[in-house]
């Protein structure tokens, strides 16, 4: 198992290095010039050669890549050209936003797609089975941005129960300033229970309407995981050999967990790159609409910081899918000798 | 009597149809006995011996019958009775165990070998777990497994064939139970594991009166290791009888086509049914059998009249109209006395 997780981290450093350098030159590629896009098509070649040596473009594109690349180890993304502001501060303050609201979603969509998938799973074709069908079919076929509007007027307009869908917090609440940039956590941490509060309802729609949407696909996998597990010869068996039942739901379990596991780990890395959106319905300051920003503005240095820092987030989430899989399930072990 | 079954019936719903693959099975084991069950693919062998144990697969149904174990009643669908899920757990596994062809299917895939024995045990003993670990290699030993040490340790995928056969084996035979049910149990192994693992049963059955059932289509296994036959065709029992009259005087149809086509005393060319298995979803009128049957007639009433199972001998029940015609047949064809003596009736 050790030999397993170490040769996966091994794998993760080139991974990283094509994901860093991939965002830098791709970047480079598209067919924009940032120099025109500031000083427009009428300056003069003086003003253009200023702006580029501003913008660092003079230097060749290999001393700006060992720049950026040992700006990354130094945690230094340079400043960004739109605000002149250090990236990794930027993202340091968005960056939470969106894990946060992420992460949430996550945790209520596998709160109640597992124990749902389990159930509907021991009783095929019956009521809550096509009940549970016709949600995800529905909830995946509709957009999430179009679900996030409806919530809002619904839970917002017409029942007033959660407030206007502006930021994280009410306007006259002062967000805590914590050490781990968490808006939830910081203001536990800090004891303050009015933020905490506000926060709590602020995101709850945003929140909801990501676990709606992902709600769907992993109880879609898990309940077929969870039934192919069901019509198994080693459930049979377990039961035929006098297993308690509590011990056949283990099985169940584990064994359809696995499965689950890898889409829900690539569900993650959609949802981030989709984050966008339902930050856009709610008016949250995230990394979704960062970057969306920023490349719309072209400034390189947030978009390539922004880039990587998603990228190599989403590895890191497969790297810890991949050894969650392992353990769960040892077939899957391959490093390891038989 | 260690086990009696009473017209056992079992029904898999379709969408809009049943499939009746047993119908009215009758079986006796008594203690320290082997009593085959042989029958070609899909004659409801496998679904008889995993309804004794009250189960069926998806979609299955018990619909008629009762098992009794040692007296106690466990099921009787006519009085509406079974036990309860709890109550059963003192049977499956702990006085019946089963065995089953596919071995690596059988073990949960991401568990360890050694800690599904050892729960086995466990959960029928309440043994401690290292009281349980001792049985398991102990066991492993017993069923011929190298090293038990090291492969306590494997995943069932590591395992070969064989391998997993033996480890399932022990498994079952781990909480000592007193009627072992092998469907198939050794069809997938080559034939000197085979011999070793029948012949650690047969000990078995003599030192701890183990009683069992085999499943099997090897007649061979029948002829060396069984005490009486039972044969299934198309969900029902055709025929049974002790095992050397089986092989001495078989009167079914589909026993010597059985026996002719392993080439088990009989010439081959001589008796064989026609085309596939009967479906069970659509029984024929008469024998099931009939149609495919080279001695059906219909002066016996073979196309139109259900035939019982009724006795033949003593101990000897046959489900046939013509079983002594059949019988009379089936020894004319016997080779050496004819080499090319057909029985085309």
């Amino acid at each position: 198992m050790t030999r397993f997780i170490l040769k996966r981290l091994a794998l993760l450093v080139p991974q990283l290095i094509l994901v860093v350098v991939g965002a830098f030159l791709l970047l480079r590629l598209l067919p924009v010039d940032p120099v025109t896009q500031r000083v427009g098509i009428f300056a003069t070649e003086e003003g253009r050669a200023a702006v580029k040596e501003e913008l660092g473009l003079d230097a060749s594109l290999g001393s700006q890549l060992g720049d950026f690349l040992g700006g990354i180890v130094r945690l230094d993304f340079g400043e960004a050209w739109t605000t002149g502001d250090p990236v990794f501060e930027e993202i340091a303050q968005r960056f939470p936003i969106t894990l946060q609201l992420i992460i949430l979603g996550f945790m209520v969509a596998i709160a109640i797609a597992i124990p749902v998938a389990l159930y509907v799973a021991s009783r095929p074709v019956g009521k809550a089975d096509k009940g549970t069908t016709v949600y995800a079919l529905f909830a995946g076929a509709q957009p999430d941005f179009w679900w996030g509007l409806f919530f809002v007027y619904i839970f917002f307009f017409i029942l007033g129960w959660f407030p206007a869908p502006l930021g994280l917090l009410d306007i006259h609440l002062i967000p805590p300033n914590g050490p781990t940039k968490f808006v939830l956590i910081d203001s536990l941490l800090d004891w303050d229970i009015e933020v905490f509060v506000s926060v709590l309802k602020h995101l709850a729609l945003p929140v909801i309407t990501l676990a709606f949407v992902l709600t769907g696909p992993i109880l879609k996998i898990m309940r077929q995981a969870a039934m192919d597990v069901h019509a198994s010869d080693y459930l049979l068996y377990a039961q035929a050999g006098g297993s308690p039942r509590q011990l056949r739901r283990r099985i169940i379990f584990r064994n359809a967990l696995a499965p689950t596991l890898t889409v829900t780990g690539i569900l993650f890395g959609f949802a981030l790159g989709g984050a966008v959106i339902i930050e856009t319905v709610f008016s949250l300051q995230g990394m979704g609409r960062y970057s969306l920003d920023r490349t719309l503005s072209v400034d390189f240095p947030a978009i390539q910081a922004a880039v990587s820092v998603m990228a190599a987030f989403v590895l890191f989430i497969y790297l810890l899918l991949d050894v969650m899989y392992a353990v769960l399930d040892p077939r899957v072990r391959y490093g390891e000798p038989g | 009597m260690l086990l009696s079954v009473r017209g056992l019936s079992v029904e898999y719903r379709q969408v809009g149809s049943a499939n009746r693959t047993v119908t009215g099975a009758s079986l006796e084991v008594p203690a320290g006995e082997v009593v085959g069950l042989v029958g070609e693919s899909g004659c409801g062998k496998s679904t008889l011996a995993l309804a004794v144990l009250g189960m069926t697969r998806r979609s299955g149904q018990i619909v008629g019958g009762s098992v009794e174990f040692e007296g106690q009643k466990l099921f009787d669908v006519s009085q509406g009775s079974s036990l309860t899920e709890d109550e059963w757990r003192a049977y499956r596994g702990r006085e019946i165990g089963l065995v089953v062809q596919h071995p690596r299917g059988a073990f949960n895939p991401v568990k360890r070998i050694g800690e599904q024995i050892d729960r086995h045990y466990q959960v029928h003993s309440g043994a401690s777990s290292g009281e349980a670990r001792r049985r398991t290699l102990e066991l492993l030993e017993q069923v011929g497994i190298n090293d038990p040490q090291r492969r306590v340790n494997s995943f069932p995928h590591e395992l070969s064939g064989g391998m997993a056969q033996r480890a399932l084996i022990a498994m079952a035979l781990s909480p000592s139970p007193k009627l072992l049910i092998a469907d198939e149990a050794t069809t997938a192994l080559d034939v000197t594991i085979q011999e070793q693992i029948l012949d650690l049963l047969d000990e078995l059955r003599r030192t701890h009166k183990l009683g069992m059932i085999v499943v099997s289509h090897d007649m061979g296994v029948v002829a060396n290791y069984c005490d009486r036959v039972y044969l299934m065709n198309a969900g029902e029992v055709v025929e049974h009888a002790p095992v050397e009259r089986f092989f001495e005087e078989v009167a079914h149809p589909a026993a010597i086509a059985l026996l002719a086509a392993q080439g088990v005393g009989h010439d081959h060319r001589a008796v064989r049914l026609r085309g596939l298995p009967v479906d069970t979803r659509r029984v024929p009128p008469g024998c099931r059998l009939h149609l495919r049957c080279p001695f059906a007639s219909s002066d016996a009433g073979c196309s139109t009249v259900h035939p019982e199972l009724s006795n033949f001998h003593d101990g000897h029940q046959v489900r046939c109209h013509r079983a002594a015609d059949v019988t009379a047949l089936a020894q004319a064809a016997r080779p050496p006395a004819e080499s090319d003596g057909g029985t085309d009736v």
